[in-house]
Parts: C-alpha cells; structure tokens; sequence
C-alpha cells in the first residue's frame, strides 16, 4: 500500500465520525448513547465527534427495533451517508427487534433494513458496552487485529456435527463436581 | 378510603335508568358499566360539567365480544377517580361519539382507537392516521381479539384470513375435546366411586 | 527567495501546520474546560485525511463546477490575506500602504463562499445556514472594522507596517486601544463562526448549516479553511493590537507563537463558557453595543491624536 493510502487508513481508524438516529427505540438506548458523549465518559479520545448531516458522518449508531413507518426515512439516511460507512446496532431491540420483534408493525432489527457492522446487545447496553463496540469496530479496520492466531477451519457440515459429538463425549466423561454428594462422603468421614 | 357514595347517588339521581348494578367501586375509582352513545353522551357532559370531574386522563380501547367498549378514565379536584365505558351496539356497527368538544387532548387517543380497533369515532377532525404506518392496509384492526400477528405477512401486508379461520377452528375442536375428556373422566371417577360405596354396603 | 516564502514560510505549509495545531490547542482547552481529556495531538490530521479518503457526494441538481470551486476560492483567499500580515517583523510578504484595509476585505470572501456553498446546495437546512452566515456578517463587520482601524487612526497609517512604527515609539498607546481589542475578540467569534455566535453551523438546528451537503475532500477543505481563518484572525489581532516585535527571528517567532495562542486561548474559554445566541440576538447586541462602543474608541482615538 502506498503511503498516502496507508495514512488515509490511518486516519480512518483514528478519526472515526458518528451521527445519531432513532428507528423506532423507546429512546432508552439513546440516553445511553448520549451519555456516551459526556464528559464523564467522552468519547472525543477516541476521536469520536457526533456530526448532525449523514454525509459528514462514518458510523450511524442507530438504535430501536425498525418499524414500518421508520424504514424507509432509515435507508434515507443510510444511503446518504458517504463510503466508507459503517452501521452500528446499539441495543437488543437493533439487533434483532427484542420485545418488539413480533409487533404488528416492527420489521425487526436494523439489519432487516441496512447491513450492520457491529451489534452491541442490551436493554439498555450501557456506555461502557457502547465504547468498548465502537472500538472494537475500529480495530476491525485494520486488517490484522481481530483474526486469532490458530483458527479452526472447518470445512464441512459432517466436522462440524463430528467436532461437537466429541465435545459432548468429552464433557460426559469427565467428573462434575457433585457438591451435595461430597458434602455428604465428608459428613460420614467426619462422623 | 374515599367515599364514592354521594357520586353514586347524584348519577343515579340524574339517570334513573342505570340501576345499582350498573355501579362498582374497589377502593380507589368507581367503574360505570357500559352505555351506548346516545346517552353516553348526556352522562359525560352530566359528569363532566356538573359534578366538576373536568380532569381527563385518557381513553382506551376494549374488545368485550360482541361489541366495543372505551373506557375513560376523569378525575376531579379532590382526587376522585371515575371510570365511564362507552359502547358501540356490536361488532359491525361500530359507531361511537367522541369527546373532543370537551377535551381536546382526547384527538389522539380517539385516532388511536380508530386505528387500532375500527371503531368509528365520529366529531374529530380531519387529520392525518395515527398510529399505524401510512402504508398500512385497510380493514386490519391489530387490536382486535380475533386478529393475530403470526397471521400478517410484514413482507406483502395481507392478513391470511383461510389460515386464521383454521386455526380458530382447531382451537375450538381442541377445547371441545378436552372438555369432553374431562367430563368422561369425572364421569368414570363418579361411577367408580359409586361402585365402591355399593361394594362397601354389600361387604357390610 | 519569495517562492519559498510564499509556499513555506510563512505562506502554504506553515499556515497548514499552524491551522492543524491552533484547532488541536483549541479542542484540548474546550475539552480541558469541560473536565474531559480530549482528542490526541494528531486529531486534526487525522480528520483532514479521513474526510480526503471519503467519496464526494454531488447533489443532482447542483452545478457541479461551482460546488467543487467554492472551498477552492475560500482558501485562497484565507491564504492570499495571511500573506499580507506581519508575524515576525513590522515588514509582510508583501508591504503596502493600505495592506490593512486590503487583509479585511480578503476576509470577507470566505463568509461570502460559505453563503454561496449553503445556496447553491438547494437544501432546507443548507439554505438556512447560508442566510444566517449572510445576516451575521452585517452584524459584525461593522464593528470589527471599527476595532481594527481604531489603532491604525491613532497610528495615522493605514498598514501594518506604519501602525508597528507608531506603537513601537509609543508603547504606551496600546493600553488606549484596550476597548477596541476587546471589541475585536468578540467580533471576531462572528466571524470565525465560534460560540456564542455560531448560528450559522448551529448542529441541534439546521443539521450542518451551509456544509449540510458537502462530503469527502470538499469538506476537507472547508474545515481546513476554517481552521486556517482561525490562525488569519488571530495573527490579524496579534499584527494590530499587539505590534511589538524582537530584532532576533527566533525570539521574535517565539513572541508571534505567544500572541496567537493567548488570543485563541481566550476565544477557547469563551467557546466553552458560553451558550449559542439567536441571529436577532446577534444582530441587535453587535449593532447596539459593539458598534456603540467602537465609535466611543474611534472618536477617543482622534482626541488623542489632535491632542498628542
């Protein structure tokens, strides 16, 4: 890669621009996600800035389960946004439409909609768990981070369904730790 | 304990037709049975403008059956909480007045129950749906008893009425067969029971 | 020689680096003012090349050419006025008689490019952004010119190089201009687009303002031209207000570096103290109290002057 395209990479990791948007949420995921953006957790350190116009953003953080009404103005604004863009479904009711996902009129999580980047679960997910996803998001960017060192590839249904026979006669085997019926071998040796 | 005696007295005293019975109090609201709209009408303005209960909480919607009901939840200065029903005469004609000349905050929950159960508020203006999406199709009501999700395709908008219909008659051929099991079972321990009261009498 | 001085020193890439370290200096002491850490030293950087990385964005009905001219012409001209300033001795690039009221005029053409970016991209919130921008430059460009020719009155010259001369055998002629200085400071958050006059880019109203639809390295460039009128301004007030230099160039660089961090410095702590005003409310307080008081300093200056 040459170096401007090595620095624009960079740069892309470090500087990364959200834009807010609620589809359909009980807005308790938007207080999170608002909160985020205090002073107490601050997430300018990351580099994070929270910009009003899709087409200056990279992340849309969006939250809430998608309704009929809200899926259209949704894949809007997702296609506005300028590439590269990444989504981020921030609560259970984004990632996969939570209590509501059965409603009469809720489609279901964001990805029923626009593809997701990154999921960051809970009701509602808390700071914390927003940051930690937004980063972990960024690591992603550069190619070599979230590989693991020796992965199992696996390269057919029949290992698979062989691989989880075995972990399951391995768990089998094994002695679980039976409190009651220690406690009781105890209690007569001690007696 | 609130006292909802005096309230109880001065409506029967205004409308000599709604007996006793149609009254019932738990301690912290009294609950007025359902009445059509024509004299609905008369009694919330009655209730509204006489015994000073101008303070409107909201209104919503119930699936009793046969027909609709709407329930509005008033309250007065000291706190008093009364319950008045509203009811359309049965599932088909759904005709309902409104309470917006007396309250305008009650537009919404009026668009609601159109929406939502089909029961046709009438005195409301003209105005955009609410709340259901603007695609939604007509003739769908979600909040009815007899309309289920698992039968609506999100993806073309139809309800699947043929599937609906099987279903409900399944459910109906499941209950029948089940009561009629436990009738037989209660029926067979009454008999044996029966038998050995005789076994005993004989043995004596 | 000049080529040099055009490109380098202090033209094109000092004026880059310098932009980029002014907007980190002023995100840490906004960031610092609100009990947060705030963005690393590289964070201008790392967003100038984000944003050159990004697809650009055209919207259909736009004519091309001007959209992707404008952020061309609001950096230059940014560029052609800082050319013209003096930072480290009484002498610009290019001295003139008259080369203050020249500089003032090169910096209206970037507010003038703001609004026309704002019209031209046909949208709700663009369009709203670009009136607003318009509206505050009448308020105040009144009183920014006031404050800054105050002292050029009282120094009986109208360039920078004449005013140095003056308050460099008066020293204590700069304490007379203390009003217009601080007249100046505020009209100058005008128009950098600052808080509390940021009407113009106010992000909960009109979603960017007169950027809405810009993306890519056309914003890039925007925002670099906004970083870049912050150092413009700043060295302006640091030219006029306080035209003290060293005969040392090291020295005299150092003294250049104190001036603009201490003005940007007091426009950080008003950006992070202070609250957004409405365009009424800017309009009504510049043209009341601002204007009220630079006329006060210029009618002071010239009794000074007859008296002197």
């Amino acid at each position: 890669m040459n170096p401007l395209k090595k620095l624009i990479k960079w740069a892309q990791r470090k500087s990364p621009w959200i834009i807010h948007f609620n589809a359909g949420a009980c807005n308790g995921c938007d207080i999170e996600v608002v909160d985020a953006l205090t002073p107490r957790f601050d997430l300018e350190r990351f580099g994070v800035l929270q910009k009003g116009s899709p087409r200056h953003a990279d992340v849309l953080v969006c939250t809430g389960a998608v309704t009929m009404q809200t899926a259209d103005r949704l894949k809007n604004i997702y296609d506005q946004m300028a590439e590269p863009k990444f989504v981020v479904a921030v609560g259970t009711c984004a990632c996969s439409g939570g209590v509501f996902g059965d409603c009469y009129c809720v489609k279901g999580g964001i990805d029923a909609v626009i593809p997701v980047s990154a999921y960051i679960p809970g009701c509602a997910a808390r700071p914390e768990a927003i940051i930690d996803g937004v980063v972990k998001l960024l690591s992603t960017l550069e190619d070599k981070k979230l590989q693991p060192k020796n992965p199992i590839v696996i390269n057919s249904e029949k290992e698979l369904a062989d691989m989880l026979d075995e972990a399951e006669a391995a768990e089998e085997n094994t002695e679980t730790e039976n409190f009651e019926e220690n406690k009781a071998k105890e209690d007569n040796e001690n007696a | 304990m609130l006292d909802f005696h005096t309230l109880k007295n001065s409506i029967i005293e205004r409308f000599p037709n709604l007996s006793d019975e149609y009254f019932r109090e738990d301690g912290t609201r009294l609950w007025v049975k359902a009445v059509l709209p024509q004299e609905f009408i008369t009694l919330f303005d009655f209730v509204v403008k006489e015994l000073r209960f101008d303070n409107f909480h909201m209104t919503v919607g119930l699936d009793s059956g046969d027909y609709f009901e709407i329930i509005y939840l008033l309250s007065n200065a000291e706190n008093q909480m009364l319950n008045l029903r509203q009811r359309t005469v049965s599932r088909d004609d759904t005709f309902a007045a409104s309470v917006y000349p007396y309250f305008e905050n009650a537009l919404f929950h009026e668009r609601e129950l159109i929406d939502l159960f089909g029961i046709d508020v009438q005195g409301l203006p003209a105005g955009h749906r609410y709340p259901l999406p603007d695609k939604w199709p007509d003739d769908n009501y979600p909040l009815r008893k007899d309309w289920k999700t698992e039968f609506f395709d999100k993806k073309t908008l139809t309800y699947d009425h043929e599937a609906a219909a099987e279903a409900e008659r399944l459910r109906l051929e499941e209950e029948a067969r089940k009561k009629a099991a436990r009738e037989a079972a209660i029926a067979a321990a009454k008999a044996k029971k029966a038998q050995q009261e005789k076994e005993a009498q004989a043995n004596e | 020689m000049e080529f040099f001085q055009m490109l380098v020193f202090p033209g094109l890439i000092f004026l880059s680096v310098y932009s980029f370290a002014l907007e980190y200096f002023d995100r840490i002491v906004y960031a610092r003012l609100q009990n947060r850490q705030g963005p690393p030293w590289y964070q201008p950087i790392a967003d100038f090349f984000k944003l050159l990385g990004k697809e650009v964005i055209v919207p259909a009905s736009v004519s091309k050419l001007w959209f992707k001219l404008l952020p061309v012409f609001a950096y230059a001209a940014n560029l052609a006025a800082f050319l013209y300033i003096p930072l480290t001795s009484a002498n610009s690039l290019y001295p003139f008689s008259g080369d203050l009221i020249v500089v003032l005029y090169l910096l209206t053409i970037p507010t003038l490019c703001f609004f026309l970016a704002g019209y031209i991209s046909e949208g709700v919130y663009s369009g709203l952004g670009a009136v607003r921008a318009l509206t505050q430059l009448f308020a105040y460009e009144v009183p920014l010119f006031m404050a800054l020719l105050a002292p050029a009155i009282l120094a009986d010259s109208w360039s920078f190089a004449g005013i140095s001369a003056y308050y460099s055998a008066h020293p204590i002629m700069m304490l007379v201009n203390i009003p217009a200085f601080i007249i100046a400071i505020i009209a100058a958050q005008g128009k950098l687009e600052r808080t509390p006059f940021d009407a113009p880019e106010a992000e909960t109203e009109i979603v960017a303002g007169a950027f809405t639809e810009y993306s890519g390295k056309l914003l890039a460039l925007f925002r670099f031209t906004v970083d870049a009128e912050l150092v413009v301004v700043a060295s302006l007030l640091a030219a006029v207000f306080l035209p003290f230099y060293a005969s040392n160039f090291i020295i005299s660089f150092i003294l250049y570096l104190l001036k603009t961090v201490f003005i940007v410095f007091i426009l950080a702590v008003f950006k992070g103290l202070m609250a957004r005003l409405r365009i009424e409310q800017i309009v009504a307080f510049c043209w009341k109290w601002l204007i009220g008081i630079g006329l006060l300093q210029i009618v002071l200056n010239v009794i000074i002057k007859g008296a002197f």
